[in-house]
C-alpha cells in the first residue's frame, strides 16, 4: 500500500509539518506516487514549481491541485501557455489551476482590452473567481462570445506547435526531509503540549509553524541585507526608495532559489541587478548607471563589513 | 451539491466550488454529503460567520473525519479564533 508519508516525502514535506499536511490529506490520497511524481517533474520542468533545499515543494493548501491528476495539469498548462500566455500566473499561485475558466476569462478580458493585472504587475483575482468575474462582466454576453473565437483560434494554433517538454531527472527534488534544529523542534513541542493543556493563540502558533521559522534563517538575513541595498539603488538611480512587490518578489526568488551558481564572483550584485531590472523595457544607459550604482553600493556593504571585523 | 443550498450557500458561492475544484474532489464532496454537512455545520454553529469563503479555499479539509476536522480548531479560544478568521481566512493553513 502506498503510504502518506513516501508522498509527502517526496513533496520534499518536512516532518514538522505533517500536522499541517494532515488537513489536506484527502487531496493527497486521490493520486498514486507514480502520478505524483509525474506532477512533480511536469511542474518543475515548466518552473511553476522551483526546488528548494529544506522547502515544501507545494504547500498543503495547494494540495488539491494534485488531485487534478497529470493529464488535467497538464493541459491547464499548455492551455495557459500556448492560449493565454500567461503561465505566471499559475507561477504566482498554484491554486489557481484548478480555475476552469480562468483561461477562457483571461481572454475575454484581453479581448476587452480589460486590466487583468494589478498596477504592481500582480495577476488580478477576477479571471480566476467565477463570481468575480461574473459579478463585473456578468451582462456582457460579448465577452463569452469573444472568448469562444480567440480561444478556437489559438486553441487550433497550439495543436500545431505542441510545446517541447523536456522531463527533467525526478532525482533533482531532495527526498530527504530537512534536519530539525533544536529551537524548532522545541518550539514544536511547545505548539503540542500548548494545544493539550490549554487554548493557544492564533497569532503565536502562526509565528512557530515550520513555514513561517524557515523564514528566520540565513536566506531571510540575506533577503533583508539585499533589500536593504536595493532600496539604497533605487534611491541613487531613481530618486524613490520604496521597494515594488515585484522587486521584493525577484529578490526572494533569487535567494531561495537552488539554481543559481554559488562559485559566481558578485552574486549578490547579479541578485540585485536582476531583480531591479527582469522584465523592464530598460535602456542600455540605464542599466550602465544601475550597475555603477550597484557597484558603489557592495563596495560599501564590503568596506562596511571590514570596518565591523576589525571593530570586533 | 444541492445540500450546500440547504446550508445558505448562494448559486454564485456554489458556482465557485464548481468551477476552482478538481473532479475527484467534486465527487468526494457529493458522495459525503453527511460528512461534509457535518463539518461545514459545526463551522457555522462555532460562530464562524466566514464559513462559506472557508469552504471555497479548503474544501478538502471538509471531507477529513468530523472528530479530526472538530480538532483542529477547538485547540483555540473560540471568539479569538472566530476574531481573526474573519480578519483572515489564511490562517486555516496554520491551524
Amino acid at each position: 500500500m502506498e503510504s502518506i508519508a513516501d508522498k509527502l516525502k517526496l513533496l520534499n514535506c518536512p516532518e514538522d509539518m505533517y500536522p499541517i499536511a494532515y488537513k489536506h490529506i484527502v487531496s493527497l490520497n486521490l493520486i498514486s506516487i507514480e502520478e505524483l511524481e509525474k506532477i512533480l517533474r511536469l511542474l518543475l520542468t515548466k518552473k511553476i514549481i522551483v526546488p528548494r533545499n529544506g522547502k515544501i515543494l507545494v504547500e498543503p493548501a495547494d494540495f488539491c491541485v494534485l488531485a487534478s491528476g497529470y493529464d488535467v495539469i497538464n493541459e491547464r498548462i499548455n492551455d495557459m501557455e500556448n492560449i493565454a500566455h500567461e503561465l505566471d500566473a499559475y507561477r504566482e499561485r498554484l491554486i489557481r489551476m484548478n480555475s476552469k475558466s480562468a483561461i477562457s476569462n483571461l481572454l475575454a478580458m484581453k479581448g476587452m482590452s480589460e486590466p487583468y493585472k494589478t498596477p504592481e504587475g500582480k495577476y488580478s483575482k477576477v479571471p480566476f473567481s467565477i463570481r468575480r468575474f461574473t459579478g463585473k462582466y456578468g451582462g456582457i454576453e460579448m465577452a463569452k462570445k469573444n472568448l469562444k473565437e480567440i480561444s478556437g483560434k489559438e486553441k487550433k494554433k497550439a495543436k500545431v506547435e505542441p510545446p517541447k517538454v523536456e522531463e527533467p531527472k525526478i532525482e533533482t527534488i531532495n527526498v530527504e526531509p530537512p534536519k530539525i534544529d533544536e529551537p524548532k523542534a522545541e518550539s514544536a513541542k511547545k505548539v503540542e503540549s500548548a494545544s493539550k493543556n490549554s487554548k493557544v493563540n492564533v497569532f503565536e502558533q502562526i509565528l512557530q509553524s515550520p513555514q513561517v521559522q524557515a523564514l528566520n534563517d540565513e536566506t531571510f538575513d540575506r533577503f533583508e541585507r539585499l533589500t536593504d541595498s536595493t532600496r539604497r539603488i533605487l534611491y541613487s538611480v531613481y530618486g524613490v526608495d520604496e521597494l515594488n512587490d515585484i522587486i521584493t518578489d525577484n529578490i526572494i526568488k533569487l535567494v531561495t532559489s537552488d539554481l543559481l551558481p554559488t562559485d559566481q564572483d558578485n552574486l549578490d550584485a547579479s541578485i540585485i541587478f536582476a531583480a531591479i531590472t527582469f522584465g523592464k523595457n530598460i535602456s542600455e544607459e540605464e542599466k550602465v548607471q544601475i550597475k555603477k550604482y550597484i557597484d558603489e553600493e557592495m563596495q560599501f556593504a564590503n568596506n562596511m563589513n571590514v570596518e565591523l571585523g576589525r571593530a570586533a | 451539491m444541492k445540500y450546500l443550498e440547504e446550508l445558505n450557500f448562494s448559486p454564485d458561492v456554489i458556482a465557485e466550488i464548481l468551477d476552482n475544484t478538481p473532479d475527484k474532489i467534486l465527487s468526494l464532496l457529493e458522495k459525503q454529503e453527511k460528512l461534509v454537512s457535518e463539518n461545514i455545520g459545526y463551522l457555522r454553529d462555532l460562530g464562524v460567520k466566514n464559513y462559506q469563503e472557508i469552504f471555497i479555499r479548503y474544501y478538502d479539509m471538509f471531507l477529513l473525519d468530523n472528530s479530526n476536522f472538530k480538532e483542529i480548531f477547538e485547540k483555540y479560544d473560540r471568539d479569538d479564533l472566530i476574531a481573526k478568521l474573519e480578519k483572515n481566512i489564511n490562517i486555516v493553513e496554520y491551524l
